[in-house]
């Protein structure tokens, strides 16, 4: 299988990381494999049908991002504390200004710590975020927003296209949701 | 009600289908100038979703619907490091247009600091040779009298930030890992040079 034709080539991650980006883990990170995708879905199930997961799910997304074997990452978006690296507590999208003392775990930390001067690189990134929308069954969206790994120049819509396929591969349906750059005259990337 | 901190593919799609209300306009203005006063730029994270926000605002085509004046005046007070990022996801042009308005109204050190970021872009040194003879007559002018009191070498600094747009240089290193990073493109390259600005000192 050519990872390379279905999520795009493994390449660093443009713009910046934090320093926390690339040397801690979130504690909720998984791989999506035949254990964690039941669970994973009866996490997404459970906005369907209880309002207090529905309320949760609607202000936090969750990253996931597809590595260089292939393979899918995902976790909340946890914040942690700076000294002592452990988890504060998961920010919603629209949350109250964060403390000096706390920082964001964005799609780098999902992957594996580096020594400074190193780089990160993954295929693609971006949100699972519940959207409910009329005219889908599919209540749940997956994305590529994501500065880092998602809304780079080379990702294409058939890479988040083939990403959405490797979930349902396992049970998980998502619709997807492509962020681009609009072509105007003038204005190509 | 739009929240540009919370923004959702379905907020994307209904604007795309249906188009701008002028609550919409006002929505997105108020919850933008909310989201740059309380989002601290970490490098990281929270960069992030100040950029991918304005990137997601533009493929719904907010920055045809929202005029730069009233952008201005929604992100004048946020901080320069704030502005700097949502500036980079703007398209080129608009944060040009953006930041050379700042700029015309504004004399402090942070705009100065803004437009040079800004200008770093190829896409935006074309927009300056664009208006060229606005900026010879007025902006240049004004810029001079703004480095009084800043240095000569600050101000030398400014002018070498807008003559200097930076180019990805990509390399491979011993075990094959392709790297990525940006370097200064030549000053000496003919294709950036200003040639209408004829002071040494300047180029």
């Amino acid at each position: 299988m050519d990872f390379d034709v279905l999520y795009g080539p493994c390449l660093p991650f443009a713009r910046d990381a934090s320093e926390a980006e690339m040397g801690v883990n979130p504690r909720s990170l998984e791989f999506l494999n035949e254990e964690t995708a039941p669970a994973l879905i009866k996490h997404l199930e459970n906005a369907e049908s209880l309002l207090l997961s529905q309320v949760v799910h609607a202000t936090m997304p969750i990253l996931w991002l597809i590595d260089e074997a292939g393979q899918i990452r995902f976790a909340m978006e946890e914040v942690i504390a700076r000294d002592t690296g452990y988890l504060s507590y998961i920010l919603p999208r629209n949350g109250p200004p964060m403390r000096e003392t706390d920082v964001r775990l964005g799609h780098p930390a999902l992957l594996e710590p580096v020594n400074a001067g190193e780089a990160k690189s993954a295929r693609i990134g971006g949100e699972i975020f519940y959207d409910p929308i009329r005219r889908s069954e599919l209540s749940w969206v997956l994305t590529n927003n994501s500065g880092r790994f998602g809304k780079r120049p080379h990702i294409k819509r058939e890479y988040l296209e083939n990403a959405g396929k490797a979930f349902e591969a396992l049970g998980v349906s998502l619709r997807t949701f492509f962020i681009y750059t609009k072509e105007k005259q003038g204005e190509g990337e | 009600m739009i929240n540009v901190a919370s923004l959702r593919p379905s907020d994307i799609e209904r604007l795309i289908e249906d188009g701008f209300s002028d609550e919409d306009k006002k929505a997105i203005l108020s919850s933008l100038r909310t989201m740059l006063l309380e989002v601290r730029p970490d490098g990281g994270a929270d960069s992030d979703r100040i950029y991918m926000a304005a990137q997601m605002l533009e493929m719904a085509g907010a920055w045809e619907q929202i005029a730069v004046e009233d952008l201005v005046e929604t992100i004048s007070g946020a901080p320069f490091e704030t502005i700097q990022v949502f500036l980079e996801g703007l398209p080129h042009t608009y944060g040009a247009e953006l930041a050379f308005k700042m700029m015309t109204d504004s004399s402090d050190l942070s705009t100065m600091r803004i437009v040079k970021q800004a200008y770093e872009r190829q896409r935006v040194l074309e927009r300056v040779q664009e208006l060229e003879k606005a900026w010879r007559l007025t902006n240049l002018a004004s810029l001079d009298v703004s480095m009084v009191g800043l240095g000569h070498n600050l101000g030398h600094d400014v002018i070498s930030g807008l003559v200097t747009p930076h180019v990805p240089q990509i390399s491979t290193d011993a075990e094959g890992n392709t790297q990525v990073r940006m370097v200064p493109k030549p000053v000496d390259d003919p294709e950036y040079a200003f040639p209408w600005i004829t002071d040494p000192i300047l180029r």
